[in-house]
């Protein structure tokens, strides 16, 4: 496997935890969400824009949070009602007593029951998926306080309404994740490539394809994500057919605006 | 699978694209600049140009200031003895002073014609004409009086005429008669001697004058015609002009002082009368009311 087509590997979008990147405002918004856990609070709203670093960072949560605290994560949501309550149920007690037919009133019950006894946090990622009703139930059950809810939610007008108007009594805990900024955009890939084992292409990125970057995908990871693996790409191509087209120590910006254009960033 | 030819290509246009606004402000900063750099050029050359006509004035009234020391000389040489004489041969003297005067009334008509002509044409040459007649204007009185001690001095009399030539205008017009036949001989002499420095312009201004009265029909340029003639004299021409002024603005007050002025020239004074109170039944002006009563009170 070719140098840049490792490197292409490294920039597809995926949610795993080692794509998980240390940058200074994720860092913030993890610890912030952490602590929120730890409160008694019914539920809590994780929102932004696609691409922000909302699933990646519920994903981090999960995985550092599941031994301590009795923390799950729902990441593809479940549409069927009995399902979704069934999925409840084995969080909170061992499937094997789960009951054949469980209803959401009984699920209730049972959840009013292990009030004082157990408490779990449930992270519910694409939260804008479930039906209003489900939703509905879900806020009912988050009244039990046997089971604390964190709702990851895209960010538009109109979810962030529903988010309201569903949450608003509820919730005791927003969070907001935005695009990085052009130190975050910076960061990003500079991590990114170093975590394995990349420095010299890192050090490949100077402070105006950083800005250039920054320019086409606003800081967005996803579009980062989708730029420099077009990026690589291109290199890859030209590797393969013209080597004395990508000698140099640096970037060449004419590939990140070729990149754009294949993207559609930008029109020719 | 990349097709990176085409993406080359769509590069290339996207180059030209973004390059094409800053391509436009450069191309246009450029042309500003040499646009800058000839009016500039044109500026200095310009400049240039009226300080060697300065240069030129200069040259011109320091041959003149020669010419008019070596007449000078004569001419109070031969007044001292016209004067110390008094020998019927003053009445030669006389005429000649006389002429000196008919020639001055001339000269003075000429250079204001000139000046006219070029404020016409140009009016930044002109501008630089004036600027330097001025600087001198305030050196010409006190000298012009030493003018026949010594010939040094006497170079100052030469701008007198023409920065003066406004305010003898005014005083020819208030007084035509006296203008004409009492004349100091002093004074002559300085007018004589600014004949040196106007003559050069005098052949076509009137003629220009016509041919532009002819292109424009301005009544003011057909008066301003009719003072001309007038003042060279030439009374009927003077007449046929006040009469054009008028035929195109009759409220003209000029026209009307000219029209009677020339026809008291050529003999015609109840004409001259008849017309200033045809106009003083129109329009009142006290320029006419006291040109109408010092007619009839001769």
């Amino acid at each position: 496997m070719s140098k840049y087509k490792d490197l292409q590997s490294i920039f597809i979008d995926r949610i795993e935890v080692s794509q998980y990147i240390g940058l200074d405002t994720s860092i913030l918004f993890y610890n912030k969400l952490l602590e929120s856990i730890q409160k008694p609070l019914k539920m809590i709203l994780l929102y932004g824009k696609p691409g922000t670093g909302k699933s990646v960072l519920i994903n981090k949560i999960y995985h550092d949070a599941k031994d301590r605290r009795n923390v799950f994560l729902i990441s593809t949501p479940i549409q069927n009602e009995t399902e979704f309550i069934k999925k409840l149920y084995t969080f909170l007690l061992p499937e094997s007593t789960m009951p054949e037919d469980l209803s959401y009133n009984q699920f209730i019950d049972i959840c009013n029951a292990l009030r004082d006894k157990k408490h779990i946090t449930v992270l519910l990622d694409e939260a804008q998926l479930y039906s209003s009703s489900l939703m509905e139930k879900i806020r009912l059950i988050s009244d039990t306080r046997a089971i604390k809810f964190v709702v990851s939610l895209h960010k538009t007008e109109k979810e962030d309404l529903i988010a309201k108007e569903h949450f608003q009594s509820r919730i005791w805990e927003t969070i907001e994740l935005k695009n990085g900024t052009i130190h975050d955009t910076a960061m990003y890939v500079q991590k990114k490539l170093i975590i394995q084992n990349y420095f010299e292409i890192a050090n490949m990125f100077h402070k105006g394809n950083i800005k250039l970057i920054h320019k086409f995908t606003k800081g967005n990871y996803r579009e980062i994500n989708k730029l420099l693996f077009t990026l690589f790409e291109i290199y890859d191509y030209y590797e393969t057919n013209k080597p004395s087209k990508i000698s140099g120590t640096k970037i060449k910006n004419r590939y990140i605006e070729m990149s754009a254009l294949k993207l559609g960033y930008i029109n020719a | 699978m990349l097709e990176i030819e085409k993406l080359e290509k769509e590069w290339r246009k996207y180059k030209i694209k973004q390059l094409k606004p800053y391509v436009f402000i450069s191309i246009l900063l450029a042309l500003s600049a040499i646009f800058l750099t000839l009016y500039s050029k044109d500026a200095t050359k310009l400049v240039q140009q009226i300080a060697f006509n300065d240069e030129g004035a200069k040259k011109e009234v320091a041959v003149d200031e020669k010419e008019m020391s070596k007449e000078s000389t004569e001419a109070t040489e031969s007044e001292t003895k016209s004067y110390s004489s008094q020998t019927p041969s003053s009445n030669t003297s006389e005429e000649k002073t006389a002429k000196i005067a008919e020639d001055k009334t001339e000269i003075d008509l000429d250079s204001r014609d000139s000046k006219k002509e070029e404020k016409e044409v140009d009016s930044l040459a002109l501008k630089a004409d004036t600027g330097f007649l001025e600087t001198f204007a305030p050196q010409s009185t006190p000298v012009s009086s030493k003018a026949s001690n010594s010939p040094k001095k006497a170079i100052q009399p030469v701008q007198r005429p023409t920065t003066d030539t406004s305010n003898r205008f005014a005083q020819e017009m208030k007084d035509e008669t006296k203008t004409e036949n009492t004349v100091d001989s002093e004074r002559a002499v300085k007018e004589h001697n600014s004949l040196v420095l106007t003559t050069t312009k005098t052949n076509n201004t009137l003629e220009y004058l016509i041919k532009r009265f002819n292109e424009k029909r301005d009544p003011k340029l057909a008066s301003y015609i009719s003072r001309s003639y007038y003042k060279k004299g030439k009374y009927k021409e003077a007449l046929k002009w006040s009469i054009e002024a008028n035929s195109l603005d009759p409220s003209n007050e000029e026209s009307w002082i000219l029209f009677a002025k020339a026809n008291v020239k050529l003999g015609n004074r109840e004409d001259a009368i008849q017309a200033l109170k045809v106009y003083l039944n129109q329009y009142s002006s006290r320029n006419v009311k006291s040109l109408l009563n010092s007619l009839e009170s001769k």
